[in-house]
């Protein structure tokens, strides 16, 4: 749903809401018309089943009126038995209604010498007959017609009998008993009987029809079935056994409340057609019986399903055309909607040409295609103004990568910065928080053995900061000379800082003097940091003393310095507050407390390892977090020097080399001092150099399987007519003096053994060559008088 | 053994069944007290599905009813055997007619008293002084005894044929059968919780009802007619019982060749109350009558002066199985 188009969601949510509406209408017409359906239907039924009672019982009623007449005469009457049956007769020949009619006496009740006296006058074709029923057999006063109004006492219908002896026809009887006086006493003489044929009231009953099938039946105070159209019904079952026999406890229930007198109008299971079905039924008081009027539900309803299939047919197709309706209408609105669509994606991959001429079909689709416009307008304008900046901008960053190169270029970068030197190793690093840095360190030897090193830490960063740094490190260079005390050091460069320092710059700056024949330093802190001296018993003490405020500050300010003392292989550790300042994403300081930790752990540490366990420390620490200021550490550690005590130290120098061919520019270095050093002839050195650029080079280029880092150590020994050299590294075993001489130097240097001029040059230039390996190293011992 | 032999022998069992097969059935006419009823189920079932034929008899079931008395159609010599009541049977012997009962199908009295609820009549002695409906029938020593045993005097109201008078309220107590009345009056509207009723067989009155009897001369040449006569109805009983929708087809048929209103739910539940009576849980279904039974019925006879004597139960008595002394 989320990603269909308009005009699916308008069609689905007002069609569905329509078809729901529709669907309530038909459903509450459908309740509404059933109720109303079904009262109508009940008044239907009640006035048909009242008009058919009341005919009935308008004849039972005359009938019982005429009986009750006719007992009244016996009883008030003295009459012969001639005029009794006379008037007998002319009651059932005046009387249409009546089957026959009868007065049957009690035992001697009319004839002292006769038990038992009944005459009795029938109908039989078109005339009428007279039985006295005075039979042995038939005993008529334990007949139900007689037995019943003789042991009550009072007026009954009999239930309906088939009469023996008549046509066979099913008949009812009312008795009426009258009296007669005996000793002053009212006592029971016998009944009045009038019989009525009930072929009569079937057709009558058996003739209400009401719809197609619907029909009426009627029951006994029994619940004796008189009239039912399922003939074996009739007076065979009684409403109760045919419950019974259907399992129906529902109708056993209503034949109860049918024969105590009850009227109503109930839905129930047909027994005829098993179908629900409804049902009024409706007393005949006058004989105590009752009758039904029964009619099929769905023959009831048949119509108004009709009515609802046709309701149903008209929504389904008005939703059809509602949808159509919405699927069009909707296209029309959406598709200069596409076509913006269409327009803005191009606009998006960057064509501003594109034409916005869209056909708007509506106010909102023009007004958006005009503010689309504006918007393609003011972009265009942008992206300009943007490129502009861009431009700008990248010439900006160009120039700062120059300024950044510059400023790295000013701090020295080469370690070991003393390869010679066994009484002092430094390392040093600065991380510039953006492309140029405000921080600086440097160091330099004054003389043979006093060593000068400084860090500072300018306010600012960037550009400005970077100019104010190489100002600072190049007064550091003009100032500081041998003989000048550390505090005049910093009074002097102080005192050229302030000059002109209209942007009120100023520089944290720690100077150090170190003297490596004893160890001593002279230090003097303008505002920086308090260095650490990690002792070799692995103490921690802070240089915590500050003589007078950062460079470029105050003027005419005088410094103070202090004086502390190294024992060999103890090292100073100085940084900038871009180590303890850093910060994490939790906005936490890395501190003083943290550094304290990590060196402890680093005591007898050589000064890169140090330098590189702060700087990855607190790279660690800070993790996501952006750098906020430059990152100095500067590291030294303090050995005796050998060559004070033991003059033979002195004729023996190392240097270690990484395997890159840059740093044969250092082997370069370390042998032009070693020649004024040693004061060796300088083509006697120009020849060694020629042979060591040649050999190393061959072990940096082809000694290796992998790219790792390796060390190439080189000593030398002065000898008192010569020198040895020593080359020591781990590449693979190459014995050079196994090398095949090349003969042929007149090829072309491509074509000739790798290497082989080199080995070619030693074998000439040298005078003694030994080769061994021992522990995985190359050992090549070369030997050259001067 | 050999083949042959073996041929021999099969042959020889094949002539013998054909022998037994080919046996004549022996004719006997049946009589039922009244007419077509489920009363009478296991005797059409039993022709029915041939169960007769089986026992070797050709029995020829003749149509009871008002018109057919039993004891006249027996002494005109109309049927060989006829089905009635224990009671009517003792009667009949005590009066110098010769019966003997070959078969007692009822091991307990149906006879029942009824009273509608709200009459308050919850036992026998709440029958005092008021007016009780008994049939005119050749049995009514059996309800009066029942009175008798109570101390009861009451008006009796002599009935014929119809319960309208009890339903009417023209008597509070009627005599009843329970396999027939009593379910009149259910079908008349009154439900079961509405009639308190009073089984002469939970006080102690037990007469045994129908039976099969003959005369002692018919029995005297044809005992063993009269064994499987009452042996082969008997399994018809069980077949009927068994098979009760089954047995309802056969009886409505009857019923509708006699024209006699016929009503399946009324016929189902005479057949379910004549198993009732049958087949008690301490006694066999075997129709045998017993001897205190039969003197319980015969003292009941007596003490209504409706006979003179008992008759002596060993002649009387031709059911099958045995009476301890």
């Amino acid at each position: 749903m989320k990603n269909k188009g308009i005009a699916f969601k308008l069609a689905v949510y007002i069609v569905g809401i329509t078809v729901v509406i529709v669907g309530l209408i038909i459903w509450r017409n459908d309740t509404i018309s059933r109720t109303l359906l079904l009262k109508n239907v009940e008044d239907n039924a009640s006035n048909l089943t009242r008009a058919n009672v009341n005919k009935i019982q308008g004849v039972l009623k005359s009938v019982s009126k005429i009986t009750k007449n006719e007992a009244h005469v016996f009883e008030g009457f003295q009459i012969t038995t001639d005029q009794l049956k006379r008037y007998i007769r002319m009651i059932v020949q005046n009387n249409e209604e009546i089957f026959g009619c009868c007065a049957a006496f009690e035992p001697y009740g009319y004839f002292e010498d006769s038990m038992y006296f009944a005459p009795y006058y029938y109908k039989t074709g078109d005339s009428i007959a007279y039985l006295n029923l005075n039979n042995d057999d038939y005993l008529y006063i334990y007949q139900d017609w007689y037995q019943i109004p003789a042991v009550m006492k009072q007026a009954v219908w009999s239930e309906p009998y088939f009469d023996e002896g008549g046509g066979n026809i099913l008949m009812s009887t009312y008795s009426v008993p009258f009296y007669k006086n005996k000793n002053g006493k009212r006592v029971f003489n016998g009944v009045v009987t009038a019989d009525i044929s009930l072929e009569w009231l079937q057709k009558t009953v058996s003739d209400i029809k009401i719809f197609e099938s619907g029909y009426a039946f009627l029951i006994t105070q029994n619940g004796t079935v008189v009239t039912h159209p399922v003939e074996s019904y009739v007076m065979n079952e009684t409403i109760f056994s045919i419950a019974e026999d259907t399992d129906n406890p529902k109708l056993r229930e209503v034949g109860r409340a049918m024969i105590r007198g009850e009227e109503s109008f109930t839905k129930f299971r047909s027994v005829v057609t098993g179908e629900n079905s409804y049902m009024f039924y409706y007393p005949l008081e006058e004989i105590g019986w009752s009758m039904a009027l029964v009619f099929p539900g769905d023959e009831l309803f048949e119509d108004l399903a009709t009515l609802n299939r046709r309701l149903l047919m008209i929504g389904i197709g008005g939703a059809l055309v509602l949808l159509i309706l919405i699927v069009v209408i909707s296209k029309r609105i959406t598709s200069p909607l596409t076509r913006l669509a269409s327009v803005t994606e191009k606009i998006g991959k960057g064509n501003f040409d594109t034409n916005l001429k869209v056909e708007a079909s509506s106010r909102e689709i023009a007004q958006l295609t005009s503010s689309i416009d504006v918007m393609l307008r003011e972009l265009k304008n942008y992206i300009r103004n943007l490129k502009e900046t861009t431009a700008a901008k990248e010439k900006i960053e160009s120039e700062l990568k120059i300024a950044h190169d510059i400023q790295q270029g000013i701090i020295p970068k080469i370690f070991p910065p003393f390869p010679e030197r066994d009484d002092v190793d430094l390392y040093a690093t600065l991380d510039p928080a953006r492309d140029v840095g405000g921080d600086l360190y440097d160091f330099f030897f004054l003389d043979d053995y006093e060593l000068c090193f400084a860090v500072g830490d300018v306010s600012g960063k960037g550009v400005p900061a970077s100019l104010f740094m190489a100002i600072s490190r190049t007064l550091l260079r003009a100032k500081a000379t041998k003989g000048i005390p550390v505090n005049e050091i910093v009074k002097s460069m102080n005192l050229e800082l302030c000059k002109g320092n209209e942007n009120s710059m100023f520089v944290t700056f720690f100077i150090g003097l170190i003297d490596l024949k004893t160890g001593a330093i002279r230090y003097c802190n303008a505002g920086h940091n308090f260095p650490f001296i990690l002792r070799k018993d692995c103490t921690l003490e802070a240089l915590d003393k500050t003589h007078g405020t950062p460079l470029g500050v105050f003027e005419d300010i005088d410094y103070g310095m202090d004086e502390v003392l190294l024992d060999p292989k103890d090292s100073l550790v100085l940084y900038t507050d871009g180590v303890t300042e850093a910060m994490n994403t939790r906005e936490e300081l890395y501190d003083d407390i943290r550094l304290k930790e990590l060196l402890l752990g680093y005591c007898n540490k050589c000064p890169m390892d140090i330098t590189m366990a702060i700087v990855n420390s607190v790279k660690k620490f800070t993790g996501e977090a952006e750098q906020s200021d430059d990152i100095t550490v500067l590291s030294l550690t303090y050995f005796m020097d050998k060559s004070i005590k033991s003059e033979g130290a002195k004729t023996m120098k190392k240097l270690i080399i990484k395997n890159n061919i840059k740093e044969l520019d250092n082997l370069n270095v370390f042998l032009e001092k070693m020649q004024a050093d040693w004061k060796l002839p300088q083509k006697f050195i120009m020849n060694i150099n020629l042979v060591l650029e040649e050999m190393i080079s061959n072990i940096i280029f082809y000694g290796y399987d992998d790219k790792e880092q390796h060390q190439i150590e080189i000593c030398f020994q002065r000898e008192e007519n010569g020198l040895h050299i020593c080359i020591m590294d781990e590449a693979r075993e190459f014995n050079p003096m196994e090398a095949p001489d090349p003969a042929d130097l007149e090829k072309p240097a491509e074509e000739r053994v790798v290497g082989g001029l080199g080995i070619h040059l030693m074998k000439n230039i040298m005078d003694r060559i030994e080769y061994k390996r021992e522990n995985e190293r190359n050992i090549l011992n070369l030997y050259k008088k001067i | 053994m050999h083949l042959k032999q073996i041929i021999i022998a099969m042959l020889l069992l094949g002539l013998q069944g054909t022998g037994a097969a080919a046996q004549e059935l022996q004719k006997v006419r049946f009589m039922p007290h009244w007419l077509p009823q489920a009363q009478f189920a296991g005797y059409y079932i039993a022709e029915e599905k041939g169960i007769y034929e089986k026992y070797g008899l050709d029995v020829e079931v003749l149509m009871g009813g008002p018109n057919f008395p039993a004891i006249p159609v027996l002494t005109q010599d109309k049927t060989d055997l006829v089905s009635m009541f224990l009671s009517g049977a003792i009667k009949a012997r005590a009066r110098g007619i010769e019966l003997v009962d070959v078969g007692q199908l009822s091991q307990r009295s149906a006879l029942m008293f009824v009273a509608k609820k709200e009459s308050g009549i919850t036992r026998p002695e709440d029958f005092q002084n008021k007016k009780i409906g008994i049939w005119r029938s050749d049995f009514r020593e059996l309800p009066l005894a029942f009175l008798k045993k109570y101390g009861i005097q009451a008006e009796i109201v002599p009935i014929t044929s119809t319960v309208n008078l009890f339903l009417r309220g023209g008597v509070d107590i009627m005599c009843v059968m329970w396999y027939n009345e009593y379910h009149q009056i259910l079908n008349f509207g009154l439900n079961p919780d509405e009639i308190n009723s009073f089984q002469f067989y939970d006080y102690g009155l037990n007469y045994p009802e129908d039976g099969i009897f003959c005369l002692e001369s018919f029995y005297e040449e044809n005992p063993e007619a009269c064994r499987k006569f009452t042996a082969a109805t008997i399994e018809g009983w069980r077949y009927a019982f068994e098979h009760p929708e089954e047995a309802l087809d056969v009886t409505l048929r009857h019923m509708e060749e006699a024209k006699v209103p016929a009503n399946r739910a009324h016929q189902r539940w005479m057949l379910n109350r004549m198993r009732d009576v049958f087949i008690l849980e301490d006694r066999i279904f075997n129709g045998r009558l017993h001897q205190e039974d039969y003197l319980n019925t015969a003292r009941v006879l007596l003490e209504s002066g409706t006979i003179d004597q008992t008759p002596d139960f060993d002649s009387f008595n031709k059911t099958p199985g045995k009476n301890e002394k």
